[in-house]
């Protein structure tokens, strides 16, 4: 018990000096913020802007015309797709044209008699070319669909139909695109990018803690301390105590902030308390094994630089939810996948406190595991 | 530095000074003593209880004053002292009058609300030996305390050290500057590579070298006579030598105090003027050469 208050003295006295120094708050609350909001701004635009898709009618048929008419009606409503119709001769070149100068992301080129349907792309729009590509797949298939059914339905000797007939030698239903996130809510850029800032930067939070202890046997101070009836591990206890709180109070202003300037929900609030609480552990307990490996403060904040940015490209920080499949699977072995992965799915509303609970596990095995082994090193370079 | 085989006590209000050039192993010694290092072996007891590294009621009883600055500072002096003082099992009101005390002691109640970092040289030293007093320890640990300070303040600090003596404070002292040897410590240890190689007072360690303390008599007027002076000199019991040169006698003793009126008395007796006295001791740097072979600052 005495050594659990001379811990919170120390705590409480390296949290004080922590909150004069204003590098200490940038790291905890402006860096996180700011690049935050940045990257919610520009990957969250983008994610925001609507696909030109040109749609090009070689068949000039009534059928095919009707169509082009219906699937620009269909998507007029919504933001992220645009079909705009090429009209006049050489529409397909007009097409190419619009394309080579950026008017138009890609174009859906419906042959003659409908027999073939083709995707003209622009190599700097790859994502608005694949949602083309997605929506001609769609044509081509409801279509083949309408003839497969005409044809058997005409083996079996039975007669189709009067829609089925007209459907068979009309063209494809109309398709309307939806945009609908897993869960039931769209993934908030502000949400998903303030809370990786916030995981980013907590590694140069509460990693001061062990970086703390080297600085301090160089200016005496820690000598000063270990002379007095705190032992050396109610001395690491209470410096950790102190960064995990000004890390913690970093990540709540980031959800803070975000979720009422910004309108980026985060979630079930229980579960992200304890997916923030489980999060600092984790990662407290890596940086503080990571600075434990140091010999001088200048190699620990090195070292702690380099595993932030490192397990940030692993984790997916910079990358965004939809991480590749190699990324993905790299991405479990760090605290940033864990916790990003369940950012992500409380703030979908895909998930709750319950669906978490295996990272909320996993994050504090990372930092009770990592943890004990700095400690170790770190009490180890406090008597040395 | 690797320390061997030492061994010394201290006792109640004694001041003990450890004599050493740089890289001898005092910092070394000192931070066993203080329960910072753990010793592969032998033990440290400090008011009568033995001290590990994990011995939290006899750390209590220890003020330690690093050779650095141990402060922190971006803070007060006030906030500094609150800070340590709670560490020792300080609080409220105790806390509140101790810091007073230790500030007007070091002379530094005035600024004591300003960061560490704006004060001087010296007044970091203060600020630092009075977080080493604040819990008054029973045992204080100074690690050379007066480096790179101001004659000012060296001196304001060496008065300090021994008024805290006189009360009954025990004091274990490293410096490489003998002169403070000389004036602050009852007792000397002289450390030379890890190895306590002497032990006692002033006194007893210039004995144990065989120098003596040197009483210089000049005598006045070209007539006088100092072989007659030189002569009754010799026949004092407490005198081992006289050396004669011009119109100045030198009367090699043990103790030049206990000697020095007979002597200015030998002479009245002789009818011989004198028209100066000097004592020589030899001090510490004597001591430490002829010890190790170099001096105290190499």
């Amino acid at each position: 018990m005495r050594q659990l208050r001379l811990a919170v003295v120390v705590a409480g006295a390296d949290l004080r000096r922590r909150l004069r120094n204003r590098s200490a708050v940038v790291v905890a609350f402006i860096g996180p913020l700011s690049l935050g909001v940045v990257f919610s701004v520009l990957v969250g635009g983008a994610s925001g802007r609507t696909f030109e898709i040109g749609v090009v009618d070689l068949d000039g048929s009534a059928a095919s015309t009707e169509f082009v008419a219906s699937l620009v009606a269909a998507n007029a409503e919504q933001d992220q797709v645009r079909f705009t119709p090429i009209e006049g001769d050489g529409q397909r070149s007009e097409a190419r044209r619009r394309i080579d100068e950026g008017d138009l992301g890609a174009a859906i080129v419906l042959g003659q008699g409908f027999d073939s349907i083709e995707v003209l792309r622009d190599p700097e729009q790859p994502v608005t070319g694949q949602v083309a590509e997605s929506v001609a797949q769609s044509i081509a298939s409801g279509y083949e669909r309408v003839r497969v059914s005409v044809a058997t339905t005409a083996t079996l000797g039975v007669t189709p139909s009067a829609e089925v007939m007209a459907a068979a030698g009309g063209a494809p239903p109309a398709l309307t695109l939806e945009d609908r996130a897993v869960g039931g809510r769209e993934l908030s850029p502000g949400a998903f990018y303030g809370a990786s800032m916030a995981v980013l930067f907590l590694f140069f939070t509460v990693g001061f803690a062990a970086r703390s202890v080297l600085a301090e046997r160089q200016t005496g101070t820690l000598a000063r301390q270990l002379a007095t009836p705190a032992t050396p591990g109610a001395i690491l206890a209470g410096k950790t105590l102190s960064v995990a709180v000004l890390g913690f109070a970093g990540f709540v202003t980031v959800w803070l902030v975000t979720s009422v300037l910004f309108g980026s929900p985060w979630g079930d609030p229980v579960a992200v308390v304890a997916l923030m609480a489980a999060t600092v552990l984790a990662v407290a307990g890596v940086a503080t094994f990571v600075a434990s490996l140091a010999r001088s403060e200048r190699q620990a904040d090195a070292a702690t630089a380099v595993t932030a940015f490192v397990l940030a490209l692993l984790g997916g920080n910079f990358v965004g939810p939809n991480l590749p499949p190699l990324l993905r699977r790299l991405s479990v072995l760090t605290p940033n996948g864990w916790a990003l992965r369940s950012f992500t799915a409380l703030n979908t509303d895909a998930a709750g406190l319950r669906e978490i609970l295996t990272s909320l596990g996993v994050l504090t095995g990372m930092g009770v595991v990592f943890g004990a082994l700095g400690v170790v090193r770190v009490r180890r370079v406090m008597l040395r | 530095m690797a320390v061997e085989g030492i061994t010394f006590h201290i006792d109640p209000g004694e001041t003990y000074g450890l004599l050493g050039p740089n890289g001898s192993g005092k910092t070394t010694t000192i931070s066993m003593v203080a329960g910072i290092l753990r010793p592969d072996a032998g033990e440290v007891r400090v008011a009568g209880r033995p001290l590990t590294t994990s011995s939290t009621d006899t750390k209590a009883a220890i003020g330690l004053v690093p050779q650095e600055i141990a402060l922190y500072e971006d803070l007060s002096a006030v906030e500094n002292l609150k800070f340590f003082g709670r560490l020792q099992g300080l609080g409220g009101r105790p806390l509140a009058t101790r810091m007073a005390q230790v500030l007007d002691l070091v002379g530094l109640a005035d600024r004591a609300r300003d960061r560490v970092g704006d004060y001087s040289g010296g007044m970091k030293r203060r600020a630092n030996i009075a977080v080493g007093l604040l819990h008054e320890p029973r045992l204080l640990i100074l690690d050379e305390p007066t480096v790179g300070v101001d004659p000012q303040s060296r001196n304001q600090i060496l008065t300090s050290i021994e008024t805290l003596g006189g009360e009954g404070l025990s004091v274990l002292y490293t410096t490489h500057y003998m002169e403070e040897a000389e004036r602050l410590c009852d007792r000397i240890g002289i450390l030379d590579h890890g190895v306590l190689i002497a032990e006692g007072t002033r006194r007893e360690l210039v004995a144990r070298i065989g120098e003596h303390d040197v009483i210089a008599v000049e005598l006045a007027g070209d007539d006088s006579e100092p072989e007659a002076l030189a002569q009754r000199c010799r026949a004092l019991p407490a005198v081992s030598g006289v050396r004669v040169a011009d119109h100045r006698v030198e009367v090699l003793v043990d103790d030049a105090d206990a000697v020095l009126a007979t002597v200015i008395g030998e002479a009245a007796a002789a009818g011989l003027p004198v028209s100066g006295v000097s004592v020589t001791e030899p001090n510490l740097e004597t001591v430490f050469l002829h010890l190790t072979g170099r001096a105290l600052r190499d």
